[in-house]
């Protein structure tokens, strides 16, 4: 459509330029458009340290604009100039007067020269990390990540030394992804507590930890994190490649950066998904898949994240096979319950209501005939206000929280169908509808869309519309490819061994005999080596 | 690439749609147990049909119907795509216009044939669009589906079954057998599309048609024993005799499954139609210079579209329809007189070859 309409502008313009009137005022309305709304350049320069440090501290001074949290202090230690710079609220001062202040205030140097200084400091531990660094960049990302930096009068290298004492959210059980039987830690907004759960987890020299920065004002810490000897180099090389090439100015959370990360064709479903736990996220990356911790938030981008877990929780691998059966099948249920069961309602009610025993239909038929509205809009609207109850409860502040379900109650339990505005029936089905779509959080999006979808489909075309719409659903999720590697293996590419941790979980003997690593899923277009396959 | 799973489920849920249609007057079945034999029939008949196509891939290994057309006659082989795209556009307007009439006389008489067609054309398109991987993929899940719901069909209705309206199938002798040759090889005109996507299945070439045929006679066999144990002789004489079936279980929970059976006959059209149209869009894209190859699937479908449209409003052009799609004069030309003629083109060249060496 979109070539058949650039071939009609084309003839228009063709023919309109000899009048030379539209043209023209398209050409200045782009004229228009680039004067007032062009991205300004990002600069991208790197300013080296100066030997001189007064040189330094001008071009510092000027850029953080005497900002009021940056501390700096010039100091003398056997003949040496230093200016040591820090951000308030950044350090912990205890470690900065025991492994800093006191070991300079004590030093004693044979020759009192800036080279005898740096090398003295290349043989003491001024910090839990030391660093040398050699722009003013590098000395601005460390003051701001909480390492104080020493600047030496007369080289060109500073000292960047780690006492970092920022306040943050102490290590609790996660908000999401609650299970019973499993571990209570989860991930915080610190991302190297969060590096060190993991390590913690997977004592091996395979588990790898590539840092590098993302966001040209924010420089946020992004973790890429995998087993060298499991993942596949071709998928580790897009994932880096793809974070490399991401220009957003500020970085404050991974949703930011998980489009970037997903597959590129819109589906309702994604490629990718999140955890906010540590056990889960080294399961996962076990089996070959790529971890991104981003500094400032607690939930992990798992890559790629395939349709089945979804269903999965940590508790399976830890009750008796036959229940863990039970429950799987049981949130499957509940997904499809979640999105189906309204659209089948209103479906079944105003089109094949003869599908219905006599005194079901019965009772449903008089309950439907004191309402105003048709089923259909019946439907939407009451859905349409659960969903603004639910945002509602999550917004609030909590005392005031209670109050929404008591007012969710009264309204819509209770007044609304005595009022006759919706029927009894419509409010179990919602009951049902939202407590299904809770089963699965982490496809809540998803199921909510759909659940509309299916309605208005429903409403309109009866079974056949419900057919159609669950078919086009079934080709997306179907579709999805994440690097490569089928979503939705390995129910359908199938492949049975696999089946094995999909409805039901086979017990541990059988489970730990082999590992299935994700790239060798059935319908990857990576082999063992990481590479394509013709 | 596609793995053999996929493209038998897909294969299979098209020959199922067949079992799903009885077409008046043109009836496979003279009488009720007659069409558990002739489609015994039509299983051997089949391997009949597609033994020129085996010997040409035997020839031409790795290659698909049209790769071999243009392999052996080269710029001629735009023909045969040409030839190729218009039989799978027939089958699938065949298809869409039977879903459409039996909606629309059945289910929901009121309702428009433009909304109906459009949905599906859009539906068709996207899955044009994702390609044929999905589509394999999908079709797997249906074929599980419709296996689930087959069995239920089969288990409700085992308490009206009546062993009375299974006789001889030889009750009138062979003669009758012969003149429903035809509708018998039309409706074996399923396997097209696997000679013509075979390059696309990555291993397991060799067993697909065997297992689709097993599979096919065994469900369809099942489906007519159901169908012809519970209508007896009425089950040639009704149009959908399946939907008839369905809508006679009476369970003490469930009143008639025709519901269900709506939605699995939907979504089996929807991937017939979908592999015969994407199917139709390869044909076309090696027919055609390669700047329009962007337009192939948007035209398809709007071809694709128009023409349902236009069949399903005159039921005379429908039935025109018909009478040529079930002549089987099509598929003998696809699938016999075709691949015979490149079979001939590749004997006589490869004659010339080893006469110019000796």
């Amino acid at each position: 459509m979109n070539i058949f309409f650039k071939i009609v502008k084309n003839m228009l313009q063709t023919t309109l330029l000899r009048g030379g009137l539209l043209f023209s005022w398209l050409k200045n309305f782009k004229t228009f458009r680039a004067d007032h709304y062009s991205v300004p350049e990002q600069e991208s320069t790197v300013t080296k340290l100066c030997t001189e440090l007064t040189d330094n501290m001008i071009i510092i001074r000027s850029k953080l604009s005497n900002s009021s949290d940056f501390i700096s202090k010039e100091l003398e230690i056997d003949g040496v100039h230093l200016q040591l710079l820090l951000c308030e609220g950044m350090i912990n001062t205890t470690n900065l007067a025991k492994l800093i202040i006191t070991p300079l205030m004590e030093l004693k140097l044979e020759n009192h020269t800036p080279d005898a200084f740096l090398n003295w400091t290349r043989r003491s531990l001024l910090g839990s990390e030391q660093r040398e660094i050699y722009t003013i960049e590098e000395v601005f990302s460390s003051i701001m990540s909480g390492f104080v930096v020493l600047l030496i009068d007369g080289l060109d290298i500073g000292l960047a030394l780690a006492v970092q004492g920022f306040q943050f959210r102490a290590v609790n059980e996660p908000s999401s992804g609650v299970n019973i039987k499993g571990s209570h830690e989860g991930f915080i907004e610190v991302i190297r507590i969060n590096l060190s759960m993991i390590r913690r987890r997977i004592k091996s020299p395979s588990l790898v930890f590539e840092m590098l920065k993302v966001g040209t004002k924010s420089a946020t810490d992004v973790c890429i994190a995998y087993m060298s000897d499991t993942v596949s180099g071709e998928m580790l090389k897009q994932v880096r490649e793809r974070l490399q090439r991401i220009n957003i100015d500020v970085l404050l959370d991974a949703g930011y950066i998980k489009p970037f990360l997903d597959s590129k064709r819109f589906s309702m479903f994604d490629g990718v998904g999140y955890s906010e736990r540590p056990d889960i996220v080294c399961a996962k990356i076990r089996e070959g898949r790529i971890a991104v911790l981003v500094d400032g938030t607690p939930f992990v981008i798992i890559i790629p994240f395939l349709f089945s877990e979804h269903f999965q929780t940590l508790d399976d691998y830890s009750q008796r096979p036959f229940f863990v059966f039970f429950m799987r099948i049981l949130r499957y249920v509940a997904f499809f319950l979640s999105m189906l069961l309204p659209g089948f309602y209103v479906a079944i009610i105003t089109f094949h209501p003869e599908l219905l025993p006599e005194s079901l239909l019965f009772n449903i038929s008089t309950a439907e005939e004191t309402t105003p509205f048709s089923l259909m809009a019946e439907a939407l609207a009451i859905h349409f206000i659960y969903e603004i109850m639910r945002e509602a409860g999550l917004r609030l502040p909590r005392p005031i929280g209670h109050a929404v379900g008591i007012v969710g109650a009264l309204v819509i339990g209770d007044a609304a169908v005595m009022s006759g505005l919706i029927s009894a029936p419509m409010v179990m089905i919602v009951a049902l509808t939202a407590l299904s779509s809770l089963v699965v959080p982490s496809l809540y999006e998803s199921a909510t869309i759909l659940k509309f979808a299916f309605i208005i489909f429903g409403g309109l075309w009866g079974i056949y519309g419900i057919t159609i719409l669950f078919a086009a659903m079934l080709v997306d999720a179907l579709s999805v490819n994440t690097y490569g590697i089928p979503v939705s293996a390995p129910i359908s590419p199938t492949y049975l061994y696999s089946w094995r941790d999909v409805f039901f979980r086979s017990n541990w003997r059988s489970l730990s005999k082999e590992n299935l690593r994700v790239q060798d899923l059935p319908g990857s277009e990576l082999n063992d080596k990481g590479q394509k396959r013709l | 690439m596609i793995s053999p799973l996929e493209m038998t489920a897909m294969i299979a849920l098209c020959s199922f749609f067949n079992a799903f249609i009885l077409v008046s007057d043109r009836a496979a079945a003279f009488n009720g147990s007659s069409s558990l034999l002739l489609k015994f029939f039509g299983f051997l008949l089949s391997f009949l049909l597609a033994l020129p196509v085996f010997l040409l891939f035997k020839r031409h290994q790795g290659m698909g119907l049209i790769e071999c057309a243009y392999d052996l006659t080269g710029k001629c082989g735009t023909v045969f795509a040409l030839l190729y795209f218009v039989f799978f556009m027939l089958m699938a307007l065949n298809t869409v216009t039977g879903v459409e009439f039996f909606l629309t006389s059945t289910v929901y008489n009121f309702d428009s044939k433009f909304l109906i067609l459009s949905l599906f054309s859009l539906l068709i398109l996207y899955t044009l669009y994702t390609g044929l991987e999905s589509l394999g993929r999908t079709a797997v899940i249906i074929f599980v589906l419709f296996l689930v719901v087959v069995v239920l069909i089969l288990l409700f209705l085992i308490p009206q079954f009546n062993l009375e309206y299974i006789y001889s199938p030889f009750y009138d002798g062979l003669k009758p057998y012969l003149s429903r040759m035809p509708v018998v090889v039309s409706q074996n005109n399923t396997f097209i599309p696997l000679f013509v996507l075979l390059p696309f299945v990555n291993r397991g070439r060799k067993k697909i048609f065997s297992l689709v045929n097993i599979i096919n006679l065994i469900v369809i066999e099942l489906l007519m024993f159901a169908t012809t144990a519970v209508l007896g002789d009425y089950t040639p004489k009704n149009i959908f005799s399946m939907y008839t079936l369905v809508t006679m279980i009476n369970t003490s929970k469930i009143h008639r499954l025709d519901s269900i059976h709506i939605a699995i006959w939907v979504l089996l059209s929807f991937v017939r139609t979908a592999l015969l149209l994407y199917c139709a869009c390869y044909c076309l894209r090696n027919a055609l210079p390669g700047r329009f190859h962007k337009y192939i699937s948007f035209g398809t479908v709007f071809l694709f579209f128009i023409g349902g449209f236009l069949f399903s409003s005159s039921y005379d052009i429908l039935r025109h329809l018909y009478d040529i799609i079930y002549s089987g004069i099509p598929l003998l030309v696809v699938e016999l007189f075709l691949p015979l003629l490149l079979l001939l083109i590749s004997l006589i060249r490869r004659k010339k070859h080893v006469s110019k060496q000796t």
